[in-house]
This record gives C-alpha cells, structure tokens and sequence, in this order.
C-alpha cells in the first residue's frame, strides 16, 4: 500500500486571489501565438461573440500558488505531469479577480514498462469575483519507483 | 465474428471517451470494415454496474465488460468477471498474482489473458524470462496490441508460438480513433460473454488488422 | 486564422481539424514560462533538468494544450472550448517539429450547446503523439 497522508483528500484549500489584468492576457495569448482578436485585441475584440477582450482557455496557467497540498507521498524522487481533464466555464476578462482552491481528490498505483508508478490527482477550481466557475482543472502527477523521467 | 478485445473508456483513468462516444464511431467506421463487437477492459476495476444492453441493441453490436488488471507478472485481461473473482481480489493492488490470477479466472468460468505480453515490465515475456511460474492454467496471449511497438509486439508472436498459446488482437484504444487497430476474428458466433469465453479455450480465432476487416466490395 | 464560422450542422464525424504546427524554441518556450510566472526550474535550467533524468529542459504541459486550443479556435471562429484532457506520454522538447492534429468522432444536438468531441493530438516526427487527448467544442449553429 501506498504510504501518504490519508488526512488530505477531499480537503479544500483555498491557495490565493488574483487580479487579471489587460497585460497579463495579451502576454499569455502572445506567448502561443494567438491571432484571434478576441485574444489579442481589446478594440477588435469588441466586434467578436465575447463582446471583448477575453482570456484564452489555458490562461489559468498563470495563477500560481505558494503552497499546494501536498499528500506527502512517500515513493518516487520527483513528480512528472501524467495528464490533465480541463473543464472551462466563464470565459476571464481584464479586471476579474480569479479565487483558486485546490483539493487532493485520489491516489493510487499503476504499472508501466517503468515499473510501478503513483499518480496524484489534484482538482483545481478558479472562480471570478462574481462567484462563477471560470475553469476547473484535474491534474495527474506521476511519481515513478525507478527515478525515469518517461515511460 | 470480429471482436477488439481490449479497449478503454472514460471508466478507466486514462481513457478518453464514453463507451456512447465509441459506438457512434464504431457504427461509422461498420461501413467499410467488419467489426461485431468490443471488450471494454478497464484499468484495475470491473464496472459491476454499467449496464450496456440499450446502447449494445441500439447500435446493433455485442458490447463485454473486463478489466485489465496489473499482477506482479504483466498486466492480464480478464474475461468473464464474476463476484467470486472480485471478492479474492483487490484490484487496485497492482502486486496481485498473475499466476492465481489466471487460474482463479479458469475456475471460476472466465478466462485470463496476458495483455501485450512483449512490453517491458507490464508484459509477461520479460517476467518469464527472469524465471516467473505462470502455472498450467496460460491458454491464451495478447498477440497483437494496437498501443505496442513492432518489437514488442514480435516478441508477444514469439511468446505464442514458443508455449504454443492462441493468440488474440486488440486496439487497445484509450480513446475513439485507434478503436479496431487489432482485432480477434472468431469462428464461430458469439452472443453472451459465457460464448466469448468457451471460444476463447476452444482456439478457434486469430488475431487480425483493420485492413484484414476490410468489406471487399 | 479562419475567417469562417464552422457551424455543428456542417461537421461530420471524421472531419480532420486544420492542423497546427508547433516549433517550440528555447525562446518561446521562456516566453511562456515568463507569462505564467513559472518557477519551476526544469523549464528553464538544462542541468537541473538532466538531473531530473531528462536530456534538457522540456516545455511546461500546459503549454501543449495551449497550442490544441489555439488549433481548435483557429480552425472555428465562434468555437467555444468547454472540455479538454490529455495524457502527457512524452515530452515536448526545444526545436521539437510537432503537428497539432484533431479528429471529429461524436456530436452532441443539445439545444442550447451543440458539442463536438475531438480526439486531438500534438505528434512529433516520428509520429509519436507526446500529448493525446480529447476535446469537447461548442460549435454555433445556422439556426
């Protein structure tokens, strides 16, 4: 059996605020390389369905926190990022105050050609200041016995 | 009949699509291959209580529950699941016997087959190789895998050929597209999980390709 | 970027989403970790990522579904991604020639949100697919 803190699961934590703003967006949608006005142009934005300048999906990448619970899994040097289920809601505009919470939903062993793996599955919930879901984000860390980095 | 006998659906976690999901594109991809049916074996659990008769007599296709379950041998896929077998084993421990395993299946009515049998560490070749007793219960092996490399799977072909096995194909698929990658074509009809699996001992099948499904005009 | 509207009455299943390509460099690949204030060193430091067990530094996971989102929005003006999971079985990698790639295989008449699932990958050179998985995109409707 897997040797972590049982204590954490399900529990909420709330890791931090922050304010969105104008900069933060076009920098993010610049960085991949958006095109679309609605990311990237807040006069031409207007004339698009989301009425203005909007954050592409993935923006909630750029909310980070100090503190993630942590179940202190005891197996495994470091942890690798096995997958993710991204569920986006109200779409994030300049000026929105986005609320992440975080809870540890389930840990469990697999195996693979690297031998014996532990997965943590973090949710992560972004809310704006309006109380609306804005992304919900299940994330599967890999933990891998023999230290590889890949499969 | 035409069967891919390894797949996984959003009950597995890492499966992509819903078993609806996979019935839509499977009844799209019936107009230009043969395909009658699909196993849906998923990661360390059975799905007791799904129940896929309506989508099954919907699309007009067989739809099996199994489980691909993780042993201190390789990962086995697990036909003909019962309580008995889930009441002696966890399957979330992914040290389980693959030796009991197999011979718990027999006994109990179902069957047990190594899945992709050439990969490292989850497939049994390796483990044999280091000395492993599978026990006289192995009939059957993964012979064709639609997620294995050309070597792995030559080495499953080895494997089958070496223990004189039968051998069986499937995709599996973690999500929709690579759904019929590999296949098993059977013989002899198949309508209830009790058939899949007395076909299953009787040998009369082999593993085949999409392109070997192919509806020649 | 289209300039059309791809309506969900116009879609079938196996529809092939415009691919996207992605060349990640060093380059935009700090660019990215700089936008999201990233920390963690294994994006950024080659030897800290050889230490991790990796040849070098790799680009952060979420930048990849940045990249099939952006293929998804570029191939539908007026699509609105709602769902969207892969599994990471490899890295993505500096000077890496990838493909976005996207495939129609189901589609949802819901009234309000008429859906479409894509099963979406980003494939390398070799045609290993690093990142595989499946999208869920709300497609406006000529009604």
């Amino acid at each position: 059996m897997i040797e972590f803190d049982r204590s954490i699961l399900g529990k909420e934590f709330v890791l931090g605020t922050f304010q969105v703003t104008e900069e933060m967006m076009m920098a993010f949608a610049q960085a991949v390389g958006e095109t679309s006005p609605q990311y990237t142009d807040p006069e031409g934005a207007k004339k698009t369905a989301s009425g203005g300048l909007v954050a592409p999906p993935i923006f909630y990448d750029v909310f980070r926190a100090d503190q993630i619970p942590d179940p202190k899994v005891k197996f495994g040097k470091v942890g690798f990022n096995a997958g993710q289920r991204c569920e986006f809601h109200a779409p994030i505009r300049p000026g929105d105050t986005i609320t992440m919470k975080a809870r540890i939903t389930d840990v469990y062993e697999k195996t693979g050609r690297t031998g014996k793996m532990v997965f943590i599955v973090r949710e992560t919930t972004y809310e704006n200041q309006k109380g609306e879901k804005v992304a919900v984000v299940e994330q599967s860390q890999v933990r891998r016995e023999s230290g590889a980095a890949r499969e | 009949m035409i069967i891919d006998m390894h797949v996984h659906s959003d009950v597995s976690d890492d499966g992509m699509a819903s078993v609806e999901t996979y019935m839509k594109w499977m009844a799209k991809l019936r107009r230009n291959y043969r395909i009658d049916g699909i196993v849906f074996t998923e990661h360390r659990l059975f799905n007791s209580d799904a129940d896929y008769e309506a989508l099954a007599r919907e699309y007009g296709m067989l739809i099996f529950k199994g489980t691909e379950a993780d042993t201190d041998c390789g990962h086995v896929l697990c036909y003909g699941m019962n309580g008995k077998i889930l009441s002696h084993f966890d399957l979330k421990n992914v040290q389980l016997s693959g030796r009991d395993l197999i011979s718990a299946m027999e006994d109990a009515g179902g069957i047990g087959i190594p899945a992709h049998p050439g990969r490292r560490y989850i497939g049994l070749v390796e483990h044999l190789e280091k000395g492993y007793e599978i026990g006289h219960a192995l009939r059957a092996a993964e012979q064709l895998n639609g997620g294995s490399s050309k070597q792995e799977n030559a080495r499953a072909q080895q494997l089958v050929v070496e223990r004189q096995l039968f051998g069986i194909g499937g995709s599996d698929a973690h999500f929709v597209s690579a759904v019929g990658k590999f296949m098993t074509d059977f013989k002899r009809p198949i309508h209830t999980m009790q058939d899949l699996v007395e076909q299953l001992y009787s040998g009369d099948y082999r593993p085949i390709t999409l392109e070997d499904a192919r509806i020649q005009a | 970027m289209s300039e059309k509207a791809v309506y969900f009455e116009d879609v079938d299943i196996g529809d092939e989403i415009t691919p996207l390509p992605m060349h990640p460099t060093r380059e935009t690949i700090a660019a990215y970790v700089k936008a999201c204030r990233i920390t963690e060193k294994r994006f950024t430091d080659e030897a800290y990522a050889r230490s991790l067990g990796m040849d070098g530094i790799i680009a952060p996971g979420n930048m990849g579904l940045a990249y099939l989102s952006r293929m998804i929005n570029d191939w539908a003006q007026g699509a609105v991604l709602r769902k969207l999971e892969v599994r990471f079985r490899g890295f993505v990698k500096p000077d890496d020639h990838l493909i976005c790639k996207g495939l129609v295989v189901e589609k949802h008449a819901r009234g309000s949100e008429n859906s479409i699932e894509c099963d979406v990958f980003i494939e390398n050179e070799n045609g290993d697919r690093p990142v595989a998985g499946s999208a869920t995109v709300v497609l406006p409707t000529h009604g």
